[in-house]
């Protein structure tokens, strides 16, 4: 077969059209709400606005960078979200009661490298597929933390002397974003263990058959976004300095919505990269608000975010078409 | 329009994209005819008559079949016309019947208001079956019992029946038992002896050669020639149909010259005793710059011991050791320098969806680590030597592998190993599928690689190819071994062939 | 080509919307809004003799429901009034489950410079809204801020916040008085066998009091009473799942004469009830009162009368009005004499009778959706507001509220 040469530009972007979708989403927000508002007298550049951003994106961004890990796999973990809740509680809880958030977080680490192994772990051994055992803990979670508010007497529980100002700061939260960032970027793409992960969601076959133990570094995996669902946590905690029963509902789909809209495919594989997960989350974060700037009803928020997610999803997510001959 | 052409192609052209698979092709095919098709991959061999069988549709050009314009649409349209086809893959409808697939698409032959007379269509499949020769398969079987070989088998009942003028059969005797290929020889020579036409489209020389009445070359999308019984029997035919597929000149070294089958006397790879599955006490011992080959027709189990010499398979009993320590894993198997490419080139040897460069380096990853930094460069650095020494052809190490022909995949399949210095490879299948030019240079690398003093544990169903290139044989049957034959230049195909059915 | 397509398609769609958004609202002075907006002045000085109220500024209302019956007759009369009064109205969707840090988030999302008082349903995250936004105006509806009043509320720093202005209770804020007022009608029906049916603790603690405030006043009636009346067993706990259908097997239940759904009863016993009396394992002539407003046709057939549901209490829709005119008052700084940020109990209708859900549903604000029908009109509501009427006392206010009657109706 002879190929007619091809319009390198052209094969580029075909190539790298996923990132661009992703990317052309959050610069159509940009430009949107840069130039809409002004018309009717707000601004998205506020500084409380700009924190308000800030707030909506920070847990959102902070579990989609960990969950790159997984999702490279080619894993979901819907167990995340009830997680978020059970450590916003634990360092809540313990914060009251040593006065200190440090016995707390660990506390936290120490259940989250737990139910990271096990997740990690579970899919492989008993070949089942992962999510199973993360919709087990989920629901196990659940229950724990509907036991537990009962027990307490109350639908939440909050800091009672500890001051947790600090967490409000959106600077603070963009330097916590930042350096998770730095790190799990080092982590994804110059260590083994991210080009492991990589190549598992690729073809987890040809992984273990070039030498990649699938148990260990799906545990590692899992563990590494563990640390980062403790990190979202301390800052879902740090908005009110409480935590309900009902914290975290809902994050994992947040999360699978932004590294969507970020271009991450879903099988995983070598296209996954932790630019997907910030790219969403400020896209999600920026529709949430810029929205309201714009005059857009809250009946009608959802709505958009279901149109712009299916619109991207559309121009990214296409599958394979037609088949050549050998 | 002459009579005796049953099918013609005129100026047939095939465009998918940018790349052209066929140029304007003229063909002409007639009653009484077995056509042997051969080509590289690419060379559109496959295409012509997947057009002519309704199967995808022209860019340019125009059919003719029976003197009329042919224009099918479907496959289905052109198998009720009589041009049928059998695929190399699986072509079956899994769960459900062999009768329900051998008649889908005929259901209101068998019904009456509606409801299926499903005994009635068991006695027709068995009926059809018995005249084809196949007694082990039944109407009322669930077609996933079967092998996927018996599956071919049932594809090939509901494809010929009477009205079938022109039989395609694309690559499909690969998937065939010995059984099953005899009766697929059986039904072309009655077919050709009731003046219709077969086109037989496959890699294997020899069954081409052995079968056909006459023979078309393809190459890049263009017919080169037609060689007829007469030159298909002279002695440098072989020579002479290899030159017209490549274009060049390949000269005259193929296999090895050499038969010299010496070799250290270090084992480097020693099976003890495997059981396992339907393997009862298999061993083998491979040793230092040997190059041990193990024939047989598939499902022989000679697969399932290059799995085991890797460590992929459970033992019941017995030991893999290399240098005195078990085999147990394939983590181990890699850590100890063995290295294997599976027979599953696609799906289990490489990541397709990902560069070059990251296939090459995985195993040898661990090796490049510098206090949990991998350096980008170090990782360009391994994959660019490989690349060069294999000639790999590509853009750069960032290209993805399945953007790369069958050859060039196999190239990075070796060049894994040779990235981490492997001294043990099993390699399965190593050149099915891969162009003849790139094949030479693959035995020349196969060649040097024993030089080097590696053992090298060779499983192929080409039993030229074990024959060019092994120093010890060893054929396979029914689970065991058969009968181990030492390199020399007298060994001949129809030696052999007699232990393997 | 199908890329860019999407892209015009999905920014077509955005400014469609945006276009819609923008079409009641005329567009505000990209200049400071109106000076009336900003409270740290009182308007009174800097307006001329006969003031005008225009550009008020925005009052927001963090609801606690996102569709319904209720929430049209909430956004009409709010709309209404505030128009009347000279703010925009807007809404925003706080936590289904009174989460406070998803309150915050959208109070901060909804947030803009010209909002100036929000009307709030939900007291979760409320002390770090009100820590975020110092200059806000803050006032109930139709929630008893518990954590506010006690002392050891989450949100306890907001009683001495000035810019907390009250609330109006979803009926009783203590709930030991709803327990009481359910306790007058199982007394008034004539009704001897009682069950009780409630939600967690945890999630609704005025609830538990209500059960102790019904069981109370029970207990005292029956000290006097000929037929004393009997509460079968201990009140059910329902997770947030419905009543399963082998309560009714229970030693008891089968016969009751009525059951008190503290618990959202429509939505969690009713339709349990029901179909427990098709198989025969509850009384045909069990009835269930309860709390809670449905609009579903073959619910409001089955209200009184011989319908199973014998009594509804559901708070009146003209409770918004309340924190409205607390807002108003302090923001054009005519508060009321007397006035308190306590939390004021509402009036109820207490639906029982055929006649009563009939008016409800064609003749009030709150079955009708539309403000024309409210019990206080616009008019009456603007005559209540210390711009209009700065004698009037606070107390005065409270009256007239907690006069609202669904006889009013008839």
């Amino acid at each position: 077969m002879t190929e007619k040469k091809l319009n390198p530009v052209l094969s580029w972007i075909k190539l790298h059209k996923t990132e661009i979708g992703a990317y052309c989403g959050l610069l159509l927000c940009i430009v949107l709400f840069s130039i809409v508002p002004p018309l009717k007298g707000k601004s998205i550049w506020a500084p409380d606005k700009l924190a308000t951003l800030m707030s909506n994106v920070i847990v959102m961004a902070l579990l989609s960078v960990g969950a790159v890990f997984v999702y490279a796999m080619g894993n979901m973990d819907v167990s995340i979200g009830k997680q978020v809740g059970l450590y916003a509680t634990i360092i809540v809880a313990l914060g009251n009661s040593t006065g200190s958030l440090i016995p707390g977080i660990l506390v936290s680490l120490v259940i989250a490298i737990i139910i990271g192994a096990m997740n990690g772990a579970i899919g492989e051994l008993l070949h089942i597929h992962p999510v199973v055992s993360s919709v087990a803990f989920m629901m196990a979670l659940g229950g724990i933390s509907t036991v537990t508010y009962n027990g307490l007497g109350s639908r939440n529980v909050g800091l009672t002397s500890i001051d947790y100002h600090l967490f409000k700061s959106p600077w603070l939260m963009l330097a916590a974003l930042v350096v998770e960032v730095i790190i799990i970027t080092y982590l994804f793409n110059y260590t083994k263990y991210g080009k492991y992960a990589k190549s598992i969601g690729a073809n987890p076959v040809a992984a273990e058959q070039s030498g990649i133990n699938l148990v260990k570094y799906k545990v590692i995996s899992y563990i590494i976004m563990g640390f980062c669902v403790v990190l979202a946590a301390l800052f879902q905690m740090g908005f009110t300095g409480s935590a309900s029963d009902s914290t975290g509902t809902g994050f994992e789909m947040n999360v699978m919505v932004a590294l969507i809209l970020g271009g991450m495919p879903l099988n995983g594989g070598m296209r996954s990269k932790v630019s997907c997960a910030v790219v969403g989350s400020f896209t999600l974060g920026l529709l949430a608000v810029g929205l309201p700037l714009i005059g857009v009803k809250p009946n009608q928020v959802f709505i958009i975010k279901a149109i712009i997610f299916l619109v991207v999803v559309l121009i990214t997510c296409r599958k394979k078409s037609g088949t050549l001959p050998r | 329009m002459e009579q005796n052409i049953v099918f013609r192609a005129k100026a047939l052209r095939k465009e998918f994209g940018p790349t052209v698979a066929l140029k304007g092709v003229d063909f002409e095919l007639r009653p009484g005819e077995i056509r042997g098709l051969v080509g590289e991959n690419g060379s559109g061999k496959s295409t012509i008559m997947s057009i002519a069988a309704g199967m995808q549709g022209a860019t340019a050009g125009e059919m003719e079949y029976m003197g009329e314009l042919w224009h099918p649409h479907t496959m289905v349209e052109a198998q009720k016309a009589g041009i049928s086809m059998i695929l190399q893959e699986a072509n079956t409808i899994p769960g459900v019947s062999v009768a329900q697939n051998i008649f889908s698409g005929r259901e209101n032959e068998f019904s009456k208001l509606g409801l299926i007379n499903m005994p009635k269509m068991y006695r027709a499949a068995d009926d059809l079956l018995r005249s084809f020769g196949i007694d082990h398969i039944r109407g009322r079987d669930p077609i996933d019992i079967h092998t996927f070989e018996d599956r071919k088998l049932v594809e090939l009942v509901r494809c010929v029946d009477e009205n079938t003028r022109i039989l395609v059969v694309d690559e499909t005797t690969t998937a065939l038992s010995h059984t099953g290929r005899e009766i697929l020889y059986r039904l072309i020579h009655k077919m050709a002896d009731e003046g219709k036409s077969v086109v037989f489209v496959s890699h294997d020389m020899d069954e081409i050669l052995e079968q056909c009445s006459c023979l078309t070359v393809l190459r890049d999308g263009e017919i080169i020639g037609t060689l007829s019984r007469e030159e298909m029997d002279a002695p440098d035919a072989v020579q002479r149909i290899r030159y017209m597929m490549v274009g060049r000149e390949i000269g005259e070294k193929y296999y090895r010259e050499d038969y010299d089958s010496s070799c250290s006397d270090n084992v480097a790879l020693e099976l003890k005793n495997l059981s396992f599955g339907p393997i009862k006490d298999f061993s083998l011992e491979l040793r230092e710059g040997e190059i041990v080959g193990i024939g047989g027709l598939s499902g022989c189990g000679m697969h399932e011991i290059g799995r085991a010499a890797y460590g992929l398979e459970k033992l019941r009993s017995g030991q893999v050791l290399r240098k005195g320590k078990p085999v147990t894993s394939c983590l181990k198997a890699i850590d100890m320098e063995i290295g294997y490419i599976s027979k599953n080139r696609d799906s289990e040897a490489l990541i397709l969806e990902a560069p070059i460069q990251n296939n090459i380096v995985l195993p040898s990853l661990r090796s490049l680590v510098k206090l949990s930094y991998i350096s980008p460069r170090s990782e360009k650095k391994m994959s660019d030597r490989e690349i060069d020494a294999f000639r790999i052809k590509c853009g750069s190490g960032r290209q993805w592998v399945n953007t790369l022909s069958g050859g060039n995949k196999q190239k990075v399949s070796f060049g894994k190993w040779t990235a981490r210095d492997s001294q043990v490879i099993i390699m399965d299948c190593p050149t099915r599928g891969v162009d003849i030019g790139v094949k030479q240079a693959m035995y020349t690398m196969i060649e040097d690689m024993k030089k080097q003093g590696k053992a090298i544990l060779m499983i192929s169903e080409e039993l030229s190819e074990l024959i060019g290139m092994a120093d010890r044989l060893i054929i396979m049957k029914d689970f065991e071994v058969k009968k181990e034959f030492a390199r020399s230049p007298e060994l001949k195909q129809t030696d052999i062939i007699e232990y393997m059915i | 080509m199908k890329k860019i397509l999407a892209l015009l398609l999905s920014m077509v769609m955005v400014f469609g919307l945006v276009a819609c958004g923008a079409a009641p609202a005329a567009p505000a002075d990209p200049a400071a809004p109106a000076a009336p907006a900003d409270p740290a002045a009182p308007a009174a000085p800097a307006e001329p003799a006969a003031p005008t109220y225009e550009d008020m500024g925005t009052i927001l209302w963090l609801s606690n429901l996102s569709g319904g019956a209720q929430y049209d007759a909430t956004c009409a009369y709010l709309g209404a009034l505030c128009e009347a009064l000279g703010y925009e109205f807007e809404v925003c969707f706080g936590d289904p489950f009174n989460d406070a840090a998803n309150n915050l988030l959208a109070v901060q999302n909804a947030m803009t410079d010209d909002v100036v008082g929000m009307i709030t349903s939900q007291d979760g995250g409320l002390k770090d809204i009100m820590e975020a936004y110092p200059e806000l105006w803050v006032a109930g509806y139709n929630c008893d801020m518990r954590s506010v009043y006690a002392a050891d509320g989450a949100n306890a720093a907001c009683a001495s916040n000035d810019h907390y202005l009250g609330t109006i209770a979803d009926g009783y804020g203590d709930g030991f008085f709803l327990g009481n007022q359910m306790a007058r009608l199982i007394i008034e029906g004539g009704y001897e066998k009682v069950a009780v049916i409630n939600f967690p603790v945890f999630a609704y603690p005025n609830l538990t009091e209500a059960d102790a405030g019904l069981r109370a006043a029970i207990a005292e009636y029956n000290a006097t009473a000929d037929k004393p009346i009997e509460i079968v067993g201990d009140t059910t706990t329902l997770m947030f799942e419905p009543l399963p259908d082998s309560w009714f097997l229970e030693a008891g239940r089968g016969d009751l004469d009525v059951i008190i759904g503290l618990c959202a009863g429509v939505q969690f016993v009713y339709p349990t009830m029901v179909g427990a009396m098709a198989n025969g394992t509850c009384a045909a002539d069990t009835k269930l009162i309860t709390s809670g407003f449905e609009t579903d046709p073959d619910i409001i057939a089955d209200i009184g009368g011989d319908g199973v549901i014998a009594g509804l209490t559901v708070s009146a829709a003209e409770n918004p009005a309340y924190g409205l005119i607390l807002i108003d008052n302090a923001i054009t700084g005519n508060v009321a004499e007397g006035t308190t940020n306590a939390c004021v109990d509402s009036a109820e209708y207490v639906i029982d009778s055929v006649e009563d859900i009939n008016n409800v549903m064609t003749k009030s604000m709150m079955g009708t959706g539309d403000a024309a029908n409210a019990h206080l009109t616009v008019e009456e509501v603007l005559a209540l507001c210390g711009r209009n009427n700065p004698s009037l006392t606070w107390q005065e206010i409270v009256d007239t509220f907690q006069a609202i009657s669904v006889d009013e109706l008839k």
